[in-house]
């Protein structure tokens, strides 16, 4: 297995003091490995932003450690990360040219202006930052961040203002990065079905704590959605959520061990439902997959 | 060091970008400075020239020439003012430069976010911040030093009786190093006001006011620098101070040396200098020769570049604080 490109332990972040002090991470701990691309989903005000700004080298947590492409300091490496904030931040007095022209200078020796040229392509050359529209900017920002030939690329609700042509072209161009180069994505979204499908690797956040993390698939297959008549025993599995009508019970459950077939009409559920089961029910233990539990402290001095 | 250049030379094109009209703006702007300031160079020559083909000289005693050598004082006297204004612009630069390093070029990066776009791009925070440093200060050094000679140059048109008196605040303040030195103050203490308010309004506002603050003090204090010279000299004598002296202080000494007490002779009753002489005083002065110019100018100049290096250092920890 290849090495952690995030690698979180007891992160958390508060800002403002005392008396306005808000917290928008509390223990947060995850490994994220390489070459994967991965959905930073949870509800609006869960952390996501934070988390992607800590992991920029933007700000430093307030307790807890973030090591970033092997760099305990991710700002330290911050030639080799790429990130496009929520609100995609441009110089607006500069034209789309210069802007493009721009990224050369602030990245001399990593620059690619063919792939930036490509993704920004469409957008008019000469018009100035400040009359483009949302999906514009939202381009000419991606452009920015691929013309990096970034290791890790944070992108902060990357596919809010686009189109779905857009959405679609884009999300093409970032598969074909981590393919073709390994690039590790980190995206975030409050709509999961936005990345559904683009993602195979998954980090739930909710109240600034990673309550499900780990390869898509393997958190989908750890969960079974059965019906059956209300009444009888779930154990030994861990009821995430349940819900009556009438006599019959449908319920999501965290698999210890097969479920009885016998008993139960099971299925598994979409990223969607669970995602959504576990939104309604913030006491549902947290799901790390190995591959997503932050290792011990020695074996990140070994692998650093 | 070389990798240093290296590293600043994309932010300081891109800042360069960045800020390129208002740099443009500035360069036509000492552009019109420097014709003005010829402009009036070449009135002043006028003005002598018209005196010497009207036959006079201004201490002619000769009744044609009262009204030619009126006009010329007349004349003279305004382009004095003239120069003076220009003075007063050098020495407010400083406070507009403050303004704009401090609004428009750091703390406007927070309001539109590009401070994120800048900070995560391979260069570093402080590369950033030295990049504004240099992409302000080398062009607003050059401008206010080519500004500062022509000014001085245009004084020198300026015949008898109408130089330059060397110790007011817009010559002082305007000539020499002075400016230089003040300017890149303002610059520091800019940078210094936009990341600590990262708000472009009140950071601008409170850069002009930091930037004039210190102007203004050590406008007031700059003659302690440097010590004066002190004179005494018998009551019927004559003031040994030399000309073009600034005479910081003068008034009456007793024989014992001490200042006399005020209130001891009035000066408006006519016995006054009977009074004096009752009390058997002398003279005394307090004043700066001339030729204290440039040791006055050296030593504000190495405040000024003191308190811009400690601004400077200020700012770099204050960004170090903020990028985490």
């Amino acid at each position: 297995m290849t090495g952690a490109v995030i690698e979180a332990r007891g992160l958390a972040m508060t800002y403002g003091r005392r008396g306005g002090a808000r917290t928008a991470l509390d223990g947060c701990s995850f490994r994220l490995p390489a070459e994967h691309v991965c959905a930073l989903v949870g509800p609006n005000g869960a952390g996501k932003s934070t988390l992607l700004n800590l992991a920029a080298g933007l700000a430093r947590p307030s307790a807890g450690s973030l090591a970033v492409l092997g760099s305990a300091d991710p700002s330290a490496v911050r030639d080799r990360i790429a990130y496009v904030p929520q609100d995609k931040p441009l110089y607006p007095q500069l034209t789309v040219a210069d802007t493009l022209w721009a990224g050369g200078e602030l990245n001399p020796g990593r620059w690619d202006a063919g792939i930036a040229g490509r993704i920004a392509g469409p957008l008019p050359q000469g018009a100035r930052v400040r009359t483009l529209s949302g999906g514009q900017r939202t381009r000419l920002a991606l452009a920015l961040a691929l013309g990096k030939r970034p290791e890790l690329m944070l992108l902060d609700e990357p596919m809010a203002d686009l189109d779905p042509l857009a959405r679609h072209e884009l999300m093409g161009v970032l598969m074909a990065e981590t393919a073709e180069h390994g690039t590790t994505i980190v995206m975030s979204s409050h709509i999961l079905t936005e990345l559904e499908g683009a993602c195979d690797f998954l980090l739930f956040v909710d109240g600034g704590r990673v309550r499900l993390g780990g390869e898509a698939e393997d958190i989908v297959s750890a969960h079974a959605l059965v019906t059956g008549q209300a009444g009888r025993d779930l154990a030994p599995h861990t009821v995430v959520e349940s819900r009556t009508t009438g006599r019959q019970l449908t319920a999501l459950l965290r698999k210890e061990g097969p479920v009885d077939e016998s008993l139960w009409a099971t299925k598994e559920p979409s990223l969607e439902e669970l995602l959504l089961a576990h939104l309604r029910s913030p006491d549902a233990p947290p799901l790390l997959t190995p591959g997503a539990v932050a290792g011990t402290v020695r074996e990140a001095v070994v692998s650093a | 060091m070389s990798s240093t250049v290296t590293s600043l030379r994309g932010p300081v094109r891109v800042a360069l970008r960045l800020h390129r009209r208002t740099l443009w703006a500035a360069l036509a702007a000492v552009a019109v400075g420097i014709v003005c300031l010829l402009t009036v160079a070449l009135l002043a020559e006028r003005a002598v020239a018209d005196l010497a083909s009207a036959g006079c000289t201004l201490s002619s005693d000769a009744r044609p020439c009262f009204q030619a050598a009126r006009d010329f004082t007349d004349r003279m006297i305004r382009i004095d003012r003239l120069l003076t204004y220009a003075g007063f612009a050098l020495v407010a630069l400083p406070a507009v430069v403050a303004a704009f390093v401090a609004g428009p070029v750091i703390a406007r990066e927070w309001e539109t976010g590009s401070i994120k776009l800048s900070w995560s791009q391979s260069t570093s925070p402080a590369a950033w911040l030295a990049a504004r440093l240099v992409t302000i200060a080398l062009p607003v050094v050059g401008g206010i030093v080519v500004l500062s000679a022509v000014l001085s140059w245009s004084r020198t048109q300026l015949t008898y009786p109408f130089p330059a008196i060397w110790e007011e605040a817009t010559a002082f303040g305007a000539t020499g190093t002075v400016p230089v030195a003040g300017a890149l103050l303002a610059v520091a203490l800019g940078a210094l006001a936009g990341l600590l308010l990262r708000r472009t309004v009140p950071a601008l506002m409170v850069a002009l006011a930091a930037s004039g603050l210190v102007a203004f003090v050590l406008s007031s204090v700059r003659f302690r620098f440097w010590p004066m010279v002190k004179v005494t000299y018998p009551l019927e004598g004559v003031s040994p101070v030399p000309k073009w002296s600034y005479v910081v202080e003068q008034g009456y000494v007793t024989a014992g040396g001490d200042p006399l007490p005020a209130g001891t002779c009035s000066p408006s009753s006519l016995n006054f200098q009977d009074c004096l002489a009752g009390h058997g005083v002398r003279h005394y002065e307090h004043y700066h020769p001339a030729s204290h110019f440039w040791p006055l100018q050296l030593v504000e100049t190495g405040i000024l570049l003191a308190l811009a290096a400690l601004a400077v250092f200020a700012a770099f920890r204050v960004l170090r604080r903020l990028h985490g």
